[in-house]
């Protein structure tokens, strides 16, 4: 048989290698977990399970199809696509229609640890009055764990009175404890519908900060990466090089480090700015205290750390245009200035128009330089306390899953996540069809 | 081949990690030196290679949450504050204690650590020293520590010069202000019910309660002009280090460097703020190790726990850092240590930190209630207070 052509042949071959590797995965962890019941197998099991059902299957699919065998190259790629993409982002999806946190999270709950005296099949005899220990009520249906010393399996509990336990099944060990299982459930929309209910305290400001700060990002160190390019291009600046490399340490500084450094150079009463400011005679500015200059604070520092980087695109997309325009121009009495309108900029556009979109989505979830610089603070009144004046969403994501809600409303921050993900497709979109970058790189 | 090779090595390298603990501890300086020591003694007589990680206290609670059913946590953590329990016993990730402590032990452990450590009717750790803020001074500045409210506004106005401060704290933190919402009425942030447990519908800090304690905080800022902007608890805790502070608001960890910087301090309560009702009183915290109950290694773990915390060994971790122990035996023989002593005198002031899982709904909105209030002297302390009931209602009912 031959390869099928264009795409569907590259669809073919990419599920059968996917569905190839889901099914090895599935059977190597859907075996571990049934051997786990009756003795501890270690972590690396499922790999050889895995690999049991993988190299047959793949012999077994390449004598069927056998132009698949020079898609094997692609096993490594795409398993490591599975687990580093694939996997997280359907654990995302899933997640956000769930109430997973850490206090429910499928894991037994140690602090009902109790004790079981006697064991007759499924009917397990607790040392203390089951509704109590196991501190559900009514317990019937509840998920729980028995356990001893290298042994545990999950059941649920059929019936409960006194100290007498039924389960749904017999744990095929001797068990030593039982625990309730902080299981957690399906809520359908309802984490979506918490965050809409919050749209005027969070979403929308957050939203609507977002946009301005990756916008006025991109802007600003373009205009000042453009001017400095434009500058440095000219062949006559003596010491070019020199100029050069020093507008370019910003750049080569680690982020990280440097924006710790401005929080302490931005401190209202003890930070270098403002004492340069006062011995000029200027009063000190809050800086990172007041929520509008929080702003300001937030734009003038991300423009320190990315300005290099588009000074450096400027220098590289000029280097493309070719020197005979300028001379062709000089010819016809064209100005310097004219040159620079009729000729620099229009040939810009092209290279530069890209670099700028994909940085208006690099900072549209630029993390790091809110959580450093602010935190995403100050407060600002009629807000929550997990979207300050300048969290931007993924902040706001970061904050409510892990440093709100008792840290760890993974669920409910997942919500968040996919939320921000429309948010971006949309705008990508909105921005490829205005600029017709797309057509273009066809 | 290969293969077989690789999978020989790997449990091969399994099998000698049986003999090894890891220990994750938030300590540092002289601290970390004496878990240290602890680790290599306990390293010759049992032969368990102990390895101590060190983690930012931050991080602690979540990485080990999440770590802990993966095989990806430490054995034994050094230590955790008693207010984690309730949220990491119910993640399940704490081993049940009560199996392993002898009834003398427990005779010997203060009954407020005891109760701290208990959740759900479990002992879930093993408590080792007691915290709580105290007004600590620099006895270069101030002699005899203010009783009374006018007395300490005279002190710290004094020493607020341009190049020394008279008083300093980390402000925009509820941890250190809660002594303000209890000296303005809340007994502690949820009030109790029928049979003494935390009630998570009934909060104290709102309301009138809030509306005041927010005043006097904005007050030290605005109107008593003492915590300037910009103080965090490193300003705070640099410039005491440095001398140049007469009076902070800090707890027993800090005392390690303190001590280091050769600053002679003295420990006593923050006096009754004005038109308040009750007197000042922080959260009293208890800190204890806490093990791991997906733990390849329970025993080795339990063992070296155990050893952290007898009597002897907490007589000498005081000595390291100045943590107050809850063994009795401990705070019998450090009688006469003046830290020990001055904190003695503090703690009956406070009430224990809820330790039910709720209060980590609290704590945001209750810090960006505070940090409002201190942002502008023309902040609308009632509706802060308004939105944060209701920001903690909200998340509590969801």
């Amino acid at each position: 048989m031959k390869h099928p052509p264009g795409l569907k042949g590259f669809l073919l071959a990419l599920s059968l290698l996917l569905g190839l590797l889901i099914l090895s995965t599935g059977v190597g962890i859907l075996g571990y977990l049934a051997l786990e019941v009756y003795l501890a197998p270690p972590g690396w099991t499922i790999l050889v399970l895995a690999l049991l059902v993988l190299v047959p299957g793949a012999i077994l699919i390449g004598r069927l199809f056998p132009w698949l065998t020079d898609w094997y190259y692609f096993l490594p790629a795409l398993s490591f696509l599975l687990v580093f993409t694939l996997y997280p982002i359907a654990l995302t999806v899933y997640l956000a229609f769930t109430d997973y946190s850490g206090r429910k999270n499928g894991f037994p709950d140690r602090s009902t640890e109790t004790r079981v005296l006697k064991q007759e099949g499924p009917k397990l005899i607790l040392e203390e009055p089951a509704t109590e220990a196991l501190r559900c009520n009514p317990c019937e249906g509840e998920p729980v764990e028995v356990y001893s010393e290298g042994h545990r399996a999950r059941a649920r509990i059929l019936e409960a009175e006194g100290n007498t336990l039924v389960l749904d099944r017999t744990p095929p060990f001797q068990a030593a404890f039982v625990a309730k299982v902080n299981a957690f459930r399906f809520v359908g929309l309802k984490n979506f519908a918490f965050i809409l209910s919050q749209a005027n305290q969070a979403l929308l400001p957050v939203f609507l900060w977002n946009v301005v700060f990756a916008a006025s990002t991109v802007l600003l160190n373009a205009l000042l990466g453009l001017i400095l390019g434009l500058i440095l291009n000219n062949k006559g600046l003596k010491l070019r090089n020199f100029y050069r490399t020093v507008l370019i340490i910003s750049w080569a500084l680690p982020g990280v480090i440097t924006v710790q450094v401005f929080v302490a150079l931005l401190n209202y009463n003890f930070g270098a700015i403002n004492r340069l400011l006062g011995v000029l005679g200027i009063y000190p500015i809050p800086w990172l205290n007041d929520p509008d200059w929080a702003k300001v604070a937030i734009l003038l520092v991300n423009l320190w750390l990315g300005f290099p980087y588009m000074m450096t695109a400027t220098l590289g997309a000029l280097s493309t245009i070719p020197d005979e325009l300028y001379e062709a121009a000089k010819v016809d009495g064209a100005t310097p200035w004219q040159a620079l309108w009729g000729i620099t900029l229009p040939l810009l556009e092209k290279p530069m128009v890209p670099i700028l979109l994909s940085s208006f989505a690099f900072n549209f979830n630029n993390f790091y330089i809110i959580y450093l610089l602010t935190g995403g603070g100050p407060a600002q009144e009629g807000r929550l306390a997990t979207a300050q004046a300048t969290d931007i969403l993924i902040s706001w994501a970061y904050k409510t899953a892990f440093s709100a809600e008792g840290q760890s409303a993974y669920g409910l921050g997942a919500a968040i996540s996919l939320l921000i993900f429309a948010i971006t497709v949309a705008i990508s979109l909105v921005n490829f069809r205005i600029t017709g970058a797309l057509r273009e790189v066809k | 081949m290969r293969q077989t090779l690789a999978v020989l090595a790997l449990g091969l390298s399994l099998a000698l990690a049986q003999g090894k603990i890891t220990v994750w501890t938030h300590f540092g300086g002289p601290e970390l030196e004496w878990l240290k020591a602890q680790a290599r003694a306990y390293e010759k007589t049992s032969g368990t290679k102990v390895e101590v990680v060190e983690v930012p206290f931050g991080d602690i609670k979540q990485k080990f949450i999440l770590g802990a059913p993966q095989g990806q946590a430490a054995d034994l953590l050094v230590t955790v504050p008693h207010d984690w329990l309730g949220e990491m016993a119910r993640a399940g990730v704490l081993e049940p204690m009560g199996k392993y402590v002898t009834q003398s032990y427990l005779a010997d452990l203060q009954e407020v650590a005891v109760e701290a450590f208990t959740f759900g009717g479990k002992l879930m750790g093993l408590p080792a020293f007691a915290e709580s803020l105290a007004l600590i001074y620099n006895k270069k500045y101030v002699k005899e520590p203010p009783k009374t409210w006018e007395e300490f506004l005279a002190l710290a106005k004094k020493f607020t010069t341009g190049s020394t401060f008279g008083f300093l704290y980390n402000i925009g933190d509820p941890y250190f202000n809660f002594g303000f919402f209890r000296a303005f009425g809340a007994n502690n942030v949820f009030a109790k019910d029928a049979r003494g447990n935390l009630d998570p519908s009934k909060l104290l800090i709102g309301g009138e309660v809030g509306e005041k304690a927010l005043q006097f905080i904005k007050d030290l800022r605005f109107k008593y002009n003492l915590v300037p902007e910009g103080v965090d608890y490193g300003v705070a805790d640099g410039a005491f280090k440095d001398g140049a502070l007469a009076m902070i608001l800090n707890g027993p960890w800090a005392l390690g460097d303190y001590k280091k910087a050769k600053i002679d301090f003295g420990i006593a309560p923050f006096p009754t703020p004005p038109g308040a009702k009750n007197p000042w009183g922080p959260f009293l915290g208890v800190q204890g190790v806490a093990v791991n109950a997906y733990s390849k290694n329970k025993t080795a773990a339990v063992n070296f726990a155990k050893t952290l915390v007898t009597g002897k060994n907490l007589v000498s971790f005081n000595q390291a850092g100045g943590r107050i122990p809850v063994s009795k035996s401990a705070v019998k023989a450090l009688e006469k240590d003046p830290v020990v002593a001055g904190f003695s005198r503090v703690f009956p002031l406070g009430t224990p930190m809820p330790n039910i899982p709720e209060m980590g709904k609290v704590w945001g909105p209750w810090a960006n209630a505070i940090n409002l209030a201190i942002q502008r002297p023309d902040s609308n302390l009632k509706k802060i207070v308004e939105d944060m009931v209701a920001e903690i209602k909200k998340g509590i009912g969801r």
